[in-house]
């Protein structure tokens, strides 16, 4: 049991890492790295998906399910969904610069998402503080992560 | 942490099993015989802390050295790492009452049995000299052998009937320590359930004392002893799992001042506390009736006994308590930073 | 094993879980933690729980340390700039004992940090985290006492009352009468309080290269700022924020930029560096 606990600290060690200094990469502990850091999250993985604050996409994420995605309330911001992407080898890269918070000037990077999805993304994050975060979770056990504050420009 | 439907059977049996089992905390005879002795105190401790285990209330208080404060911490640091198995259901109108008065009704029906109380003996120390081996606190016997009805009808439900008293402000029930909502009345009842015994009382003495909106209170009804605690099963059969000492108190509020005429009504309070710590009862019924009084005015002016804002902030002990004493810990960095401050306005610096 | 198998299990008969939170207290808090680093300087609510420290002596603080621990992890914690304090060793001996993860007083060597009151004097890098015990979340908590007022405020972004505020200060004092807890704007748009740290410190959160993250026990929240953000105290152009100002130098190490605490059992007074372990390792190497 207490390896379990641990992995779960160290999972989501990984992605707070990932959310604070986007476009870098961190490791969790070997494993489905997926299901550590939902677990280190959510006691009932299930019951969080079928709530709006929480999703799942398999390989990438449709830009309809950025512009469907709940964005959030002003007196709520929190409310904003987190995407959670198992990245594979079907993943869409696309080259860009990142910028904002947690972002040391700037930086380039490839980012796991498609042009369309990186707009669809733009338009749901521009009402500040409105707006969706994802979590990237490759097959390498890395994770890297794009908070609605990151700016994402090709 | 929600109840769990349990699929498996015999997972099942142990779950149900090790719900039934007596707790097993048991400082041994000097807890047992400070329940004996002190039972309205452990009640207190238990009441605030939220959680109903006299023999561990003993205990936190005897390692508290007395502070309540300290004991109710004790004993809620202990539960809030517990998982949350199950949720129970409780039925005032079940209450089992020992003791059962209506300052509002003279013949209610049912009757009024005045049971264990200390209200009316007169408040002189004692200073005799005791026997050897005599104790002050001798241990509390219970009622005089008159035993009241298993359940009373509430005193009000025939005013209720006549619509001279409405039951209407919905109060889904919340575990406040499990949730960031506020919980709307559900949650002020569990508040006023939890809250600081002086805190509570004093703000309602401040209610009646006039700085309530016109308050004039009327306790219609103080009921205290056994509560049936009902569960149910995976397959949807309730059960009883046991009883928990508790005390209720319905108040209303009456002002025909600004009323519809048409509509006059009194606004009602409801108070309970787990144990028998009355005054921790009928003060929350003051308090929940002040905020009712006060919700069919939302612009009227408040003042701390009717503000359920400023209740909610106030009315914890552990919250209160913490951070009054946490000016004991070192600040003298922060006053480092005030001293600057008043030195530089005394010189009179101003920045070009 | 069932759910309901899992939670006795993790229960032990004797002594706590590891990191001494149960696993739902745990997931509370990072879920809320996930969203404070999405939202920088935004006071995200938490249901949180009772704990072994009073409210108001840093339980907030030790609900994110103890979320976030891991087991390599070298643990730092200072109150007033000291890891001797009594609340600080109290505190420090809690995590450590419910984990066994190694800890330090140098600044540059600890991996999470949890503070009251200060910023370490090192420079702090990239990787690290700082968790700010906090006892006031709200910076508009001296304009308006309600919750209620100041969460719609912020929702408005509506910071107007701390600026006339400020106004006032200036117009009366020429000068703000900000100590600690001087209000700041973070990028993004909101106003945030740093906690009790000295305006001193407040420079260091600009930009910064470590991670903060802020608990607040008994108000139920918790914001965050990530690194390189930018942060600003609140101030009018022609009259710019001003740290604290000191006689003299440390008389122990000879700092003149750190942040100092009059000595007053000494005659005449003499100042003394609030980070001693700072202070104590400039005398060891000089």
């Amino acid at each position: 049991m207490t390896d379990t606990v641990t992995e779960r600290h160290q999972a989501f060690r990984a992605v707070l890492a990932a959310l604070a200094m986007p476009g870098t990469r961190h490791q969790v502990a070997g494993g489905d790295a997926l299901a550590m850091i939902l677990d280190s999250l959510y006691p009932d993985v299930e019951s969080a998906l079928q709530t709006r604050q929480v999703t799942l996409a398999a390989s990438a994420i449709a830009p309809q399910l950025v512009e469907t995605a709940e964005r959030g309330k002003e007196i709520q911001p929190e409310l904003g969904a987190t995407i959670f992407l198992q990245i594979d080898e079907h993943t869409p890269w696309t080259q860009a610069t990142l910028s904002g918070p947690g972002v040391h000037i700037t930086c380039d990077t490839k980012v796991p998402f498609s042009l369309e999805t990186i707009a669809a993304r733009a338009r749901a994050c521009a009402a500040y503080p409105l707006g969706i975060d994802i979590v990237a979770v490759d097959r390498d056990a890395t994770v890297v992560a794009f908070p609605r504050t990151t700016r994402i420009e090709v | 942490m929600g109840y769990t439907t349990v699929a498996d059977r015999s997972e099942a049996v142990d779950a149900a099993a090790a719900l039934a089992a007596p707790c097993t905390i048991d400082g041994g005879d000097e807890t047992r015989a400070f329940v004996g002795r002190y039972p309205l105190l452990v009640d207190h401790i238990g009441a605030e802390a939220g959680i109903v285990e006299p023999l561990l209330c003993a205990r936190a208080l005897l390692q508290a050295q007395g502070d309540i404060v300290r004991a109710v911490s004790l004993v809620r640091a202990w539960a809030a790492t517990l998982p949350r198995l199950a949720n129970t259901r409780v039925q005032i109108t079940e209450l089992r009452a020992e003791r059962r008065i209506t300052p509002a009704f003279s013949q209610p029906r049912g009757g009024q049995y005045l049971g264990a109380s200390l209200d009316y003996a007169q408040r002189l120390l004692d200073l005799g000299t005791m026997a050897e081996g005599e104790s002050l606190a001798a241990p509390v016997t219970r009622g005089n052998g008159v035993v009241a009805p298993s359940s009373f009808s509430p005193a009000i439900d025939p005013l209720v009937a006549e619509g001279l008293i409405v039951r209407d402000r919905c109060a889904e029930s919340v575990d406040l320590t499990r949730t960031k909502q506020s919980g709307g009345r559900g949650g002020l009842l569990q508040l006023l359930a939890r809250g600081e015994t002086g805190t509570m009382t004093s703000l309602a003495y401040t209610a009646i004392r006039g700085y309530g909106q016109r308050q004039d209170p009327t306790l219609m009804e103080l009921r205290s002893g056994f509560l049936p605690v009902r569960m149910e099963r995976p397959d949807g059969e309730v059960f009883i799992v046991g009883e928990i000492a508790a005390t209720v108190a319905e108040i209303t509020l009456y002002r025909l001042h600004d009323d519809n005429g048409a509509d006059a009504h009194f606004t009602l309070g409801v108070g309970a506390t787990p144990g028998r710590v009355e005054r921790r009862a009928i003060a929350a019924a003051m308090l929940d009736a002040g905020c009712a009084r006060a919700a069919t005015d939302p612009d009227g002016k408040r003042r701390p006994c009717d503000d359920e804002e400023f209740i909610r902030i106030a009315i914890d002990g552990q919250e209160a308590s913490g951070f009054v004493e946490h000016l004991k810990l070192p600040h003298y960095v922060t006053f480092t930073s005030d001293l600057d401050r008043v030195r530089a306005a005394r010189e009179g610096e101003v920045e070009a | 094993m069932s759910a309901f198998a899992e939670i006795l299990n993790e229960r032990k008969p004797s002594g706590y879980a590891w990191a001494y939170l149960d696993e739902d207290s745990k997931r509370e808090v990072r879920r809320a933690l996930l969203k404070a680093v999405c939202i920088p300087g935004y006071q995200v609510p938490f249901a949180s729980r009772e704990m072994p420290v009073a409210r108001g002596w840093g339980s907030g603080g030790l609900q994110v340390t103890l979320s976030i621990v891991e087991p390599n992890d070298t643990l730092k914690v200072i109150d007033q700039g000291s890891d001797e304090s009594m609340n600080a060793s109290a505190l420090r001996d809690l995590i450590a004992r419910t984990t066994g993860v190694k800890t330090t007083t140098d600044a540059r060597e600890a991996t999470l940090i949890q503070t009251r009151h200060r910023i370490p004097e090192d420079d702090l890098a990239e990787g690290q985290i700082v968790v700010f015990q906090v006892p006031i979340a709200d910076p508009l908590r001296v304009v308006d006492p309600r919750t209620s007022v100041t969460r719609r405020l912020h929702a408005e972004r509506d910071y107007s009352p701390v600026w006339l505020y400020l106004y006032e200060d200036v117009a009366t004092l020429a000068a703000p009468s900000f100590t600690h807890s001087y209000p700041v704007e973070v990028e993004g748009g909101y106003v945030m309080a740093p906690t009790p740290i000295p305006r001193h410190d407040i420079p260091r959160l600009n930009d910064a290269p470590f991670l903060a993250l802020y608990g607040a026990g008994r108000e139920a929240t918790v914001y965050a700022l990530p690194p390189y953000t930018f942060v600003k105290p609140l101030e009018f152009d022609d009259r710019p924020f001003e740290i604290e100002a000191f006689p003299m130098p440390c008389a122990l190490c000879g700092a003149a930029e750190s942040y100092l605490q009059a000595q007053e059992d000494s005659d005449p007074v003499r100042y003394v560096c609030s980070d001693v372990a700072y202070c104590r390792r400039r005398r060891e190497s000089a």
